[in-house]
């Protein structure tokens, strides 16, 4: 029971921490007097009560965490949280469904980025800015989440910091503590939030377009404040600002600190995470735009560069803005950039997805097979850099990528049983598995997912919160052994 | 000269081999007393038993008097604390130490002004493997040593059957090949000496010693049609502390693989590895080495520790079809075998290591020593002093020096650069002359007349 008990104090004090989030939003709802004020005021209040008194009652009772609750504790938070923050959507858009303002948290929290509402335009300025909030606040979650809660109890929680971002091979560079770690990487993720914004207001965005746009962007959110999302500015600045901002938050926020200390580029060099990343996305940009060229869709290769390089950033990146409907575009180009969406980003970044890193120990793995069947005797390492993979880490890494086409498949499936076509079914797992955001086809960047079913939406919000929290920490929950003492 | 030598392995007692033969007052220590105990019975050496840098066991061995110490115990630390110790506590002879480590061979620093005091360090892995890389620079040559910091080389080809020197004087070659400052210094005919003048004749199956600048070597080579395809692929038998710094120096520009018959030690090495392919194996295996094409291998280099396994994975490689074998050999006794095989060439760490340990043991102002042929012949650069004496070979003709029968005059390098010799050619003050002793017992008329002014 003490180990129940914990959980319980930490979501409590993560309920508080959510009520001081809606707060922002009560505040700047009043001031601009949007009609959202007395939601937000009645979210508030029960947000807070709540998570006071689930911190409050279990305040004095001895804490204690072991590796079961590590997982637990990551799976009930990405699961209730979602719930709590609905409540101001739910106040202040009475229309809105318990389901799909759960969607709508949910990708919120996610950094999907994939939205039920429509006439988004039109919504209260606070709601607004609460989505994009969700988006900030879950973007720095995913990053510290895991090195910054735990020790707050006193323990290493390294256990966690492993089921959250596998495969980080910096931590020799880093502060010691995690603790410090968390701090260092909030400072930079802020520090290029604030920076972000500047851009996004010197190229002509709204001081408030620019904020709820840099926080999706710098979280790989991508929820916008316009139906058309960046469509709507229709401007190459824009969208080379965000495009600039987008591909540095899918590089490991640990490189970036490390760069920013030693004030050189270098340390991007040695990251082959990031050097696999930006190579692969210029290369496909460059190619994208050759076939939409090629088919005739736009009428130069520039204009064509423009519109699939922004499209393709964001959507392999896992943020999921859209300038154009490549809904439209040959087949080819949207479901590359699905594809890219699934291994681009990197791991300790705010996307989301397979990471490189693993695609990276894939294909290195794969190579080495091929390798052994020309020299049988051989003995050889996988290595990353200097640094030597174990099999342990091989093997974990392989089962992973099964388990994540499994899932795919099983999700995939089970919306083709509620009758949706198959490219919607596809695009929409894919999208929301990797926390991406548009589909095709009924979900493409043009509509959004508020066509889908209840059930349909239920299936995406499951597996936006399996994609988050990188499969293994949910699907543990339901292997009988982890329930056994 | 009194001489301690600190371990009785496989290099302390070469070192006290050579040493013990030519007047030397030896002392050993080891703290395994059957090595001692075999030594005593093989040579006129005193042994101390015991832990070779304890002050007390250093003091049994009488270390206040010695005039030099050659530290060359197993252990990289135990030879640079002794040194430590001695210079320390005692007085301060010559030291000379074996470091194997390379994180202590990275910080040359370590042993200067105020470091460890050893004034000279020796690294026998460094020695082998670059006496390797110089035969993988020029394949076709058996043995190859540089002088005066690299401005000189003494090289060794066989003559093929029907090489282009089959059957000359060298008279005759002197004009196509040599210049004044390219020239023959010894001829070895079934392992023993020729006496080398202008009629003797070169037959096939002849080692030829070649004393050349540098940059002339690789003329030399082709007009000898020695000069072959560049090495490409390197097969390394052996993944020991030679064959992992081979594979280290040479993966980036050759293909190499390596043959590693301990697991933990085969992996330890791929992953310190990163282009070579590590092959987890016997390398006297016949199969492995024909699935890994050995038939198109440029070069195999048998070096594990073994010297019977290096012997017979070379000859089996080159019947295998490699291209060139090189076949390292612990024991100089061994090298006896290999004109009975098809080895093409033998690296010998341990003369090697001699060699330079030799050098700072010479009475004359020496500068370089190589020991050759399994030890019977040496190549010395010395430097030319006046001394009192009038033995100096100073202001002298080439010619008005006699020297015996059996020492050949190589090159003279004056200020930095090779001068041609000519029988007029009158030596200088520090000049730095290149000779080829081909007998060891000829050294000590070398050492005579380089000797720098005597303590009166």
């Amino acid at each position: 029971m003490k180990v129940f008990f914990t959980i319980v104090n930490i979501l409590g004090l993560l309920t508080i921490g959510l009520s001081g989030l809606m707060a922002t939003c009560l505040i700047t709802s009043f001031f601009t007097a949007d009609g959202a004020t007395d939601a937000f005021g009645q979210a508030t209040l029960i947000t807070f009560t709540l998570g006071a008194f689930l911190f409050l009652s279990t305040w004095r009772i001895e804490k204690k965490v072991s590796r079961q609750a590590g997982f637990m504790l990551v799976a009930l938070t990405w699961s209730l949280s979602p719930a709590i923050c609905t409540l101001p959507l739910l106040y202040a858009l009475p229309e809105l469904s318990v389901i799909d303002a759960y969607f709508e948290a949910m990708s919120g929290l996610t950094t999907t980025g994939a939205t039920i509402l429509s006439g988004i335009d039109n919504l209260p300025l606070s709601i607004n800015l609460w989505r994009h909030e969700l988006n900030w606040i879950a973007g720095m979650g995913i990053i510290i989440f895991a090195v910054a809660i735990l020790p707050i109890l006193g323990i290493g929680g390294m256990q966690l910091y492993k089921a959250e971002t596998p495969g980080s091979v910096k931590e020799s560079e880093l502060p010691p503590r995690i603790a410090q770690t968390a701090k260092a990487l909030w400072i930079v993720y802020a520090g290029i939030t604030i920076a972000c914004i500047f851009c996004l207001k010197l190229v002509g965005m709204s001081w408030f377009d620019s904020i709820c746009h840099a926080f999706a962007a710098m979280s790989l959110g991508g929820f916008s404040t316009h139906d058309n999302s960046v469509g709507f500015f229709n401007s190459l600045s824009i969208e080379v600002v965000l495009s600039i901002f987008q591909l540095i938050a899918a590089i490991n926020f640990a490189t970036h600190f490390i760069a920013l200390s030693k004030k050189s580029l270098k340390p991007y060099l040695k990251d082959m995470e990031a050097c696999s990343f930006l190579a692969l996305i210029l290369s496909s940009c460059l190619i994208t735009a050759l076939v939409l060229t090629y088919e005739g869709t736009y009428p130069d290769y520039w204009t064509s560069l423009r519109h699939a390089s922004f499209n393709l950033i964001t959507i392999a990146t896992d943020c999921g803005f859209a300038s154009q409907d490549f809904n439209q575009w040959p087949i080819f180009v949207p479901i590359w950039m699905l594809f890219l969406s699934c291994l681009s980003a990197s791991s300790g970044s705010t996307g989301g997805g397979i990471r490189m890193i693993r695609t990276i120990i894939l294909v290195k793995q794969a190579r080495l097979e091929m390798f052994k069947f020309i020299h049988p005797f051989a003995v050889r390492p996988l290595k990353i850099g200097p640094n030597v993979i174990s099999s342990n880490i091989i093997t974990s890494v392989m089962g992973f990528i099964f388990l994540y086409f499994i899932c795919i498949v099983a999700l995939v499936f089970s919306l083709l049983l509620t009758g949706l076509d198959f490219l919607t079914a596809f695009s929409a797992i894919i999208s929301c598995f990797n926390n991406a955001g548009p589909g095709l086809n009924q979900v493409g960047p043009a509509t959004n997912y508020a066509s889908l079913t209840d059930i349909q939406t239920m299936i995406c919000s499951f597996a936006m919160l399996l994609g988050r929290v990188q499969i293994f920490s949910i699907v543990i929950l339901f292997v009988p052994e982890f329930w056994r003492k | 000269m009194k001489i301690l030598i600190l371990g009785a392995g496989t290099t302390g007692a070469s070192v006290a081999e050579a040493l013990a033969s030519e007047e030397n007052d030896i002392v050993v220590v080891d703290f395994r007393t059957e090595l001692l105990d075999a030594l005593k019975e093989r040579f006129d050496i005193a042994t101390v038993a015991g832990n070779a840098a304890h002050p007390s066991i250093l003091e049994q061995a009488g270390v206040s008097s010695m005039d030099m110490v050659i530290a060359v115990t197993d252990r990289d630390e135990t030879n640079m604390l002794a040194c430590l110790i001695i210079n320390t506590l005692y007085n301060k002879p010559k030291t000379i130490a074996r470091v194997r480590s390379i994180d202590y061979l990275k910080y040359p620093r370590l042993f200067g002004h105020k470091g460890i005091p050893v004034d000279v360090v020796i690294s026998p892995e460094q020695i082998a493997m670059q006496a390797i890389r110089n035969l993988i620079e020029f394949p076709g040559v058996l043995q190859i040593s540089e002088f005066a910091g690299g401005l000189v080389r003494l090289f060794s080809v066989k003559v093929l059957k029907d090489g282009n020197l089959t059957g000359k004087k060298i008279r005759t070659l002197k004009e196509r090949l040599v210049n004044g400052k390219t020239r023959v210094v010894a001829i070895f005919r079934q392992g023993k000496p020729l006496f080398v003048n202008g009629d003797a004749t070169i037959e096939s199956g002849d080692e030829v010693f070649f004393v050349a600048p540098r940059q002339e070597v690789r003329r030399v080579l082709d007009e000898l049609g020695k000069l072959e395809a560049p090495i490409k692929r390197i097969i390394i038998a052996g993944g020991g502390h030679i064959g992992k710094r081979l594979a280290l120096a040479l993966e980036n520009k050759h293909q190499v693989k390596i043959i590693e018959k301990d697991t933990a030690r085969a992996k330890k090495i791929a992953n310190d590895l990163d282009n070579t392919v590590v092959l987890l194996g016997d390398c006297t295996d016949e199969k492995l080495l024909l699935d890994e094409a050995v038939e198109d291998t440029d070069l195999f280099c048998a070096i594990t520790n073994n010297d019977g396994v290096n012997i017979i994975a070379a000859s089996l490689a080159k019947k295998l079809g490699a291209r060139q074998t090189i076949c390292l050999l612990n024991h100089n006794s061994y090298i006896k075998l290999l004109p009975g095989t098809n080895i093409d060439v033998a690296v010998l760490p341990n003369q090697e290591t001699l060699g330079s340990i030799l050098k700072h043991v010479r009475k004359g102002d020496v500068a370089g020593v190589s020991s050759l042929c399994g030890g019977t012949a040496e190549a010395i650069e010395a430097v030319a002093h006046h001394n009192s004496l009038g033995d100096s070979v100073v202001g002298k003709r080439v010619d008005s020096v006699k020297f015996p029968d059996g020492i050949v005059m190589g090159a003279i390098i004056r200020n930095n650069e090779v001068i041609a010799i000519h029988h007029d050619t009158v030596f200088k003050e520090d000049d730095h002359v290149i000779m080829f002793a081909m007998d060891k017992k000829l050294v000590s008329h070398i050492e005579q007349s380089f000797q720098p002014i005597k303590k009166s």
